[in-house]
């Protein structure tokens, strides 16, 4: 286990030069500058024109200094809190967030799964959506059609409900869409698979299914960067593990090892707040005890004093 | 997109891997680096437009399938649609109004009108685009040029169903035509151009003033009223022109000047004319002139040359400000939604 400043080069394998680089990560910042103007509009700009004013800025650091490289065939599970900058980090990688900082690197073509369904169009039957959602994914008409059966196939929507992928998507239910969007994704014969939370959604066959095609696409040197909070899912699957945490990288290593001390730092995170809240409660509770005792004792002077039940 | 896309790494890569599974496509090399106000390296980036080309088709096809799929008349209300607009108009002008033409000039007034709609469609589905399309710009990597793309590629199949309806109207007006309503095709291709330019500006003014997208209905609406979309450029000049007895004109002289200098102007101004004629009345076809009585030859269905060049310059003016400004800032895009 070896924790890591926030700059350090993390080799992911112990013989990197062995193995094929896929993605090289240099000091890589990515701030949101979210303007904290409500709404951006053209009377609200005019306005501060007028008033000579300038639009508040507020930098959120969603990734703040993360480098690492990952060398072909590895799958990479991504932990961390919510908003500790792993959904950010996939969309840098993918080139659809440009860099603040620093200089990310990819070899092979990239293939998304950072939300299911993209591209789809819910009035249309899950075979057209197959299509679209592969050219969406840069394929042409011919390539997809190659594939279509092997997509419907591992999608398998008949057993559910028979002749389902020829109905309209938004009849399906929220597993089924699921299916169909992930067997797009994986069939897209990427070099690099990025996933962001995607095995969440199916039943548990599926889950399985989907756990197994991902590591058949590992075994042929494919290379996937798993973004997720099944923590299970992460150790059973990737063979290299990053923790992240306020957009630093905390930790990076060994699966069991990353996860564990993520899973004690939670332990002791909640531990630490519920003391706070038990202090906190104690603390409202002496202030209760307090008040209570002062009003017996007013309710006592006053009886003194009027010399009657008050 | 990335700012650099560069190739040079394929041959070492492929040199490197020997033990591995054979992979057919050579291999690609993405940097990504910070973000900067520029245009993206212009080969790569309509090199990938152009691999992802059926997107857009198919996009825009799958657009008009979504949106008719649960309706009674289905994808016959691509015909339905102008049919009924046409309708409106025919009610507001021949019956409503009371003007003479009948349907001489209802079949002049569509002309212009069901051209105008193609632009003001391209343009207003453009700037909806970027902002309606948030889901797949913040999850995927693409040109974001395609969007735009495709929806101006919804608007045209939109439109060519208006223009049967239209040429049944016109066959059944006008018989005949010379070889000179062939000029259709390059007007349509310049007006696309122009309309696609401004759909880009529109595209990526929307993403930083969301107010764009109420104020946009109503300036193109204005714009159709300066624009001589319901009247020829011949007609306005011709009120325009002072009386000589009293000295007075039947419309104020700077209107002329909103015609004239109008960048659409020249474009839909051929349309017209190839199609119904440029007089001193509205859609003049020649014949009679109820005003003067004085009988002249049927209008020249050529459009002027210079009309024509000056088209085709205000589209590649507005093709080139509209992507320089789109590009420049699409990296930004994601951020942004």
């Amino acid at each position: 286990m070896s924790s890591l400043s926030v700059s350090e080069t993390v080799k992911t394998v112990d013989k990197p030069q062995e193995r094929r680089l896929a993605i090289k990560v240099e000091d890589l910042h990515l701030y949101y500058r979210t303007k904290a103007e409500a709404n951006p509009t053209l009377k609200a700009a005019l306005i501060r024109k007028a008033k000579r004013q300038k639009v508040e800025q507020k930098v959120v650091k969603a990734v703040d200094g993360v480098s690492f490289e990952v060398p072909h065939g590895t799958v990479l599970g991504v932990i961390g809190h919510n908003g500790a900058g792993k959904s950010t980090l996939l969309r840098a990688l993918s080139g659809i967030l440009p860099p603040t900082q620093g200089r990310v690197e990819v070899h092979g073509r990239v293939s998304t799964l950072l939300a299911l369904g993209v591209g789809f169009n819910q009035n249309l039957t899950g075979r057209e959506n197959i299509i679209l959602g592969g050219l969406a994914q840069g394929w042409s008409k011919d390539q997809i059609r190659e594939k279509e059966n092997a997509i419907i196939d591992f999608a398998d929507l008949d057993k559910l409900s028979e002749g389902a992928i020829d109905r309209a998507m938004k009849t399906y239910s929220s597993g089924m869409y699921a299916r169909v969007a992930f067997a797009v994704g994986v069939h897209m014969d990427p070099d690099i698979l990025l996933v962001d939370e995607a095995l969440s959604a199916g039943d548990a066959g599926f889950k399985e299914k989907a756990t197994e095609k991902m590591l058949e696409l590992c075994e042929n040197a494919r290379t996937i960067v798993l973004v997720s909070h099944g923590l299970e899912t992460v150790r059973h699957m990737s063979n290299h593990c990053l923790w992240m945490d306020h957009g630093h990288l905390v930790q990076s290593g060994d699966p069991d090892e990353v996860i564990d001390a993520y899973i004690e730092k939670q332990r002791k995170d909640r531990e630490e707040a519920d003391r706070k809240k038990a202090a906190a409660e104690a603390a409202e509770a002496k202030e209760d005890q307090a008040l209570a005792a002062k009003a017996e004792r007013t309710k006592e002077a006053l009886h003194r004093a009027i010399g009657e039940d008050v | 997109m990335a700012t650099a896309t560069s190739e040079t790494g394929s041959e070492q890569e492929a040199r490197t891997k020997t033990s591995e599974p054979p992979r057919t496509a050579a291999e690609q090399v993405h940097v990504f680096e910070p973000y900067r106000y520029a245009l993206p390296k212009l080969g790569p980036y309509f090199k990938d437009v152009w691999a992802r080309r059926q997107f857009a088709t198919h996009m825009a096809s799958s657009t008009l399938k979504g949106q008719h799929f649960d309706s009674f008349f289905g994808q016959f209300w691509l015909v339905l649609n102008p049919m009924l607009l046409a309708l409106v108009y025919f009610l507001l002008t021949s019956v409503l109004a009371g003007q003479g033409g009948g349907l001489k000039h209802f079949v002049g007034l569509l002309t212009g009108l069901f051209a105008f709609f193609y632009t003001r469609n391209i343009i207003q589905f453009a700037s909806q685009s970027i902002t309606g399309g948030g889901k797949m710009i913040i999850n995927m990597s693409f040109p974001k040029m395609l969007l735009p793309l495709s929806t101006t590629f919804t608007a045209m199949l939109m439109y060519f169903p208006t223009l049967l309806v239209y040429a049944v109207f016109y066959v059944t007006v006008h018989r005949s035509a010379t070889w000179n309503i062939l000029w259709v095709v390059p007007i349509f291709a310049i007006q696309t151009v122009f309309s696609y330019g401004l759909g880009l500006l529109f595209a990526a003014v929307t993403l930083y003033f969301r107010d764009m997208s109420t104020l946009l209905p109503y300036v193109l609406r204005i714009w159709m009223y300066v624009s001589p979309v319901l009247f020829s450029l011949s007609y306005i000049k011709a009120k325009t022109v002072p009386d000589p007895v009293t000295g007075h004109t039947a419309l104020p002289h700077w209107i002329l000047y909103f015609y004239q200098w109008d960048p659409f102007s020249p474009i839909i101004n051929s349309w017209n004319t190839v199609l119904v004629g440029d007089g001193p009345t509205p859609f003049y076809t020649g014949g009679t002139n109820p005003v003067t009585h004085v009988v002249t030859p049927a209008a020249s269905y050529a459009p002027q040359i210079t009309e024509i060049l000056a088209g085709t310059g205000c589209a590649i003016v507005a093709l080139l400000i509209g992507a320089w400004y789109f590009m420049s800032r699409e990296r930004e895009f994601a951020v942004r939604l």
